[in-house]
């Protein structure tokens, strides 16, 4: 099992970006897990993160369907943080799309600053998993292999042909779809959806349409507004309390 | 150095001096691309790290004018565009907001100088002749070599950021304000805002107050003490926002007694008796709101005025209750005869809670120490007098309590605080490691917490380090957190 050390400043960075999109800490700690660990790897297999963008740096997808990915060599690879009853969990909508086709690696976090890659779960596990459930999030319970051999996984995904087995979407989303699907998905049927993340994943224009909606107001925005006014609130308290013993008709 | 990322045929041309047996391949790639343009760039690519470097072993004295050529041709193009896509690299400029044309900026004038470095690598392992040099050419080793040197980017920037930006700090004498903001329930930002449906509800009592004030089926005076003492503007002596004394409420209502003090007590009686017919109507009428409202009154700490008044308690119950305190759980008082247990479900409804609360000697008040630790009043005051004290053994040494009463106050809930000394509190996002180490915090965990700085909470910090308990414990003791502008 390869177990990797993420520095400091990557720990912190990634910290950093989950107060603004409110994911689990866990998630982005996981896909920094599995950047470091290509890049340990034997240069000969020429394996290359980051070549393409990944979905994962669109916000409004992160937080509307916790989409989170890694490009190697131009593939889209899902990548989850196991949960503490070694399962993994994933939107309905991304099943049978693009993005789920090279399948999930596996991350088993230990603390904050090192982690291990344990799994791989195949697309077919995936659609498995999703036959024999009917709820929006679709769990599967993995197992863990002593010794994940996650050089040959990875050359086999960059080795296949699969961007084939998928249909070039015709009908595109405009800009007020992907907004409802961002905002609110429920209202778009899980089959558009998924011609939608199709669509996403095969044109670069669709994605750049999407990286554009979001809210102007942020998480981190507000957080930022109301600490800042707490802030505020307590320094004036403060002057209150040392003046009000100067002047009697001054008080909270 | 040229910095052009497609060269001109003349370096092409040199490229082809140097390598003659290179020329199909460029034939080659001029045939499958007829429209674009083929330089050194890529036939490089194309030609791969093995022939690249069995060429350079090969050459003699054109060998360091092929090196130059590799550097500016193949390295700088490859490292400017991993450093475009490097993920790291990428959240950093994000967090930042860098602008694009400036992250393209920064990203060609650090590649000329990774592409300097590699070029220094890359003549060693010729020097050397060791095989496996090539691998100093493959791409995936350059993308390895552009997330070290990314890290050591970021970790150089927030250096700058820590020593530059110090100036820009408030007033380092004002009391850091967020200091006790995470303790302090009143400053938690989420309890700044209230919800559409709170307000809501507050609309609702205030309607349901103000019928209650016309309508003849409650006495009049109680409420009108609860308007004019809140400043609800319900009835015509009361202003909206404007909270009156009791002294003031005494005046305008023309509250009868033979003294002032008289006068407040019948004022305080009335308060009391309007806010307990108020408490029953809303449990009544509105049980969403006192659902959503009713605050939680710990039997533990409560006063005797919060158990008669909000609990409905009798005398004689508050007298047990206070008598055998503390209690784990409600079924404690029936386990030690406060109440009958047809009672428990009844004061729950009302909001009582049972939790362990524990009573600082240093800090806590005599009333505190008498109504939750039993102490004698006496002993109270004399602790309040004496302390701070530095141990619980002190109190024994000073022939305040005996040690049989120290260990019954302990097992009731009497704990010691160490006051901290505020002055010598150092702040943590500008102290140095020997500081940290110094404080009893291992040196790993200090390196990681200086190399992640600055944190703007506790809880940042925390989610951040996940030290171990005693090493958190020497943080918060000896460290504040200063503000840091964004």
């Amino acid at each position: 099992m390869l177990k990797v050390d993420i520095s400091p400043e990557i720990a912190r960075l990634a910290q950093l970006k989950v107060k603004d999109t409110g994911l689990p800490l866990s998630h982005e700690l996981a896909r920094s897990v599995v950047e470091e660990a290509i890049f340990t790897l034997d240069p000969e297999l020429n394996l290359l993160v980051g070549d393409e963008d990944s979905v994962s740096e669109i916000d409004a997808l992160v937080q509307a369907f916790g989409v989170n990915d890694v490009v190697v060599n131009g593939r889209h690879i899902d990548v989850r943080a196991l949960d503490d009853q070694n399962k993994v969990s994933i939107s309905r909508a991304l099943i049978d799309t693009p993005y789920t086709a090279n399948g999930t690696l596996v991350v088993a976090m230990n603390g904050v600053f090192a982690g291990s890659i344990v799994a791989h779960i195949s697309e077919a596990q995936w659609k498995a998993a999703e036959a024999g459930s009917k709820e929006d999030q679709i769990e599967v319970q993995v197992e863990l292999t002593a010794n994940f051999d996650l050089p040959r996984v990875l050359t086999q995904i960059t080795g296949e042909h699969r961007a084939a087995a998928y249909k070039t979407v015709t009908s595109l989303p405009d800009t007020a779809e992907l907004r409802t699907f961002i905002e609110e998905p429920k209202k778009i049927i899980v089959a558009r959806q998924r011609q939608i993340f199709a669509a996403l994943m095969q044109h670069a224009s669709v994605r750049s349409d999407c990286g554009q909606i979001g809210d102007v107001v942020t998480k981190g925005l507000v957080r930022s507004m109301l600490s800042d006014s707490a802030l505020w609130s307590r320094r004036v308290e403060k002057m209150v309390d040392k003046l009000s013993k100067k002047f009697d008709s001054l008080s909270r | 150095m040229n910095l052009l990322v497609l060269s001109s045929t003349t370096e092409l041309q040199q490229v082809l001096t140097i390598a003659p047996d290179w020329r199909p391949i460029v034939d080659s790639l001029l045939s499958n691309q007829p429209d674009t343009k083929v330089g050194v760039f890529e036939l490089l690519d194309r030609v791969g790290a093995k022939a690249i470097y069995l060429k350079a072993v090969s050459l003699g004295p054109e060998r360091s004018r092929f090196i130059t050529l590799i550097r500016d041709f193949f390295y700088q193009p490859h490292l400017h565009k991993m450093l475009l896509s490097n993920p790291t690299l990428k959240r950093f400029f994000s967090q930042r907001r860098v602008a694009p044309d400036l992250q393209k900026g920064q990203a060609m004038s650090y590649s000329n100088e990774l592409a300097q470095k590699m070029e220094g690598v890359l003549n060693k392992h010729l020097t050397q002749a060791s095989e496996d040099g090539f691998k100093v050419l493959l791409p995936a080793y350059l993308q390895r070599t552009v997330q070290n040197s990314v890290i050591d980017f970021i970790k150089s920037e927030w250096e700058w950021e820590r020593s530059t930006l110090q100036d820009l700090n408030l007033d380092p004498s004002m009391d850091d304000p967020r200091q006790n903001v995470a303790d302090d329930i009143a400053y938690i930002p989420e309890n700044k805002a209230i919800s559409n449906e709170k307000v809501q509800q507050l609309n609702q009592l205030r309607a349901q107050l103000e019928s209650m004030l016309k309508t003849k089926e409650y006495p009049e005076e109680p409420l009108l003490v609860v308007d004019l003492m809140f400043g609800l503007g319900l009835s015509e002596n009361s202003k909206l926002g404007e909270e009156m004394t009791m002294r003031e409420c005494c005046d305008k209502l023309n509250i009868q007694g033979e003294t002032q003090a008289r006068k407040i007590a019948r004022c305080q009686v009335l308060l009391d008796k309007g806010l307990d017919m108020i408490r029953q109507v809303v449990r009544d009428r509105l049980p969403g709101v006192a659902e959503c409202w009713q605050a939680e009154i710990n039997v533990n700490s409560a006063s005797r005025r919060e158990l008669t008044h909000q609990l409905s308690m009798t005398e004689g119950e508050v007298d047990r209750l206070i008598a055998g305190r503390q209690y784990y759980c409600l079924d404690d008082l029936v386990e030690k005869g406060v109440v009958k247990p047809a009672r428990i479900p009844e004061i729950a409804s009302k909001g009582a809670v049972a939790a362990f609360v524990p009573v600082d000697l240093n800090g806590a008040t005599a009333r505190d120490m008498i109504d939750i630790l039993g102490i004698n009043k006496d002993v109270a005051q004399n602790i309040v007098s004496k302390r701070p004290f530095a141990k619980v053994a002190d109190l024994v040494a000073g022939k305040i309590l005996t040690q049989a009463q120290l260990d019954g106050l302990i097992k009731r809930g009497a704990v010691l605080k160490a006051k901290p000394n505020e002055e010598k509190r150092a702040d943590i996002n500008r102290c140095e490691l020997e500081e940290v180490v110094q404080a009893g915090v291992p040196e790993s965990v200090g390196q990681r917490l200086i190399r992640g700085r600055p944190f703007s909470t506790w809880a940042e910090l925390e989610d951040y380090l996940c030290c171990e308990a005693p090493h958190w414990q020497a943080l918060r003791q000896n460290f504040c957190l200063g503000v840091v502008p964004d």
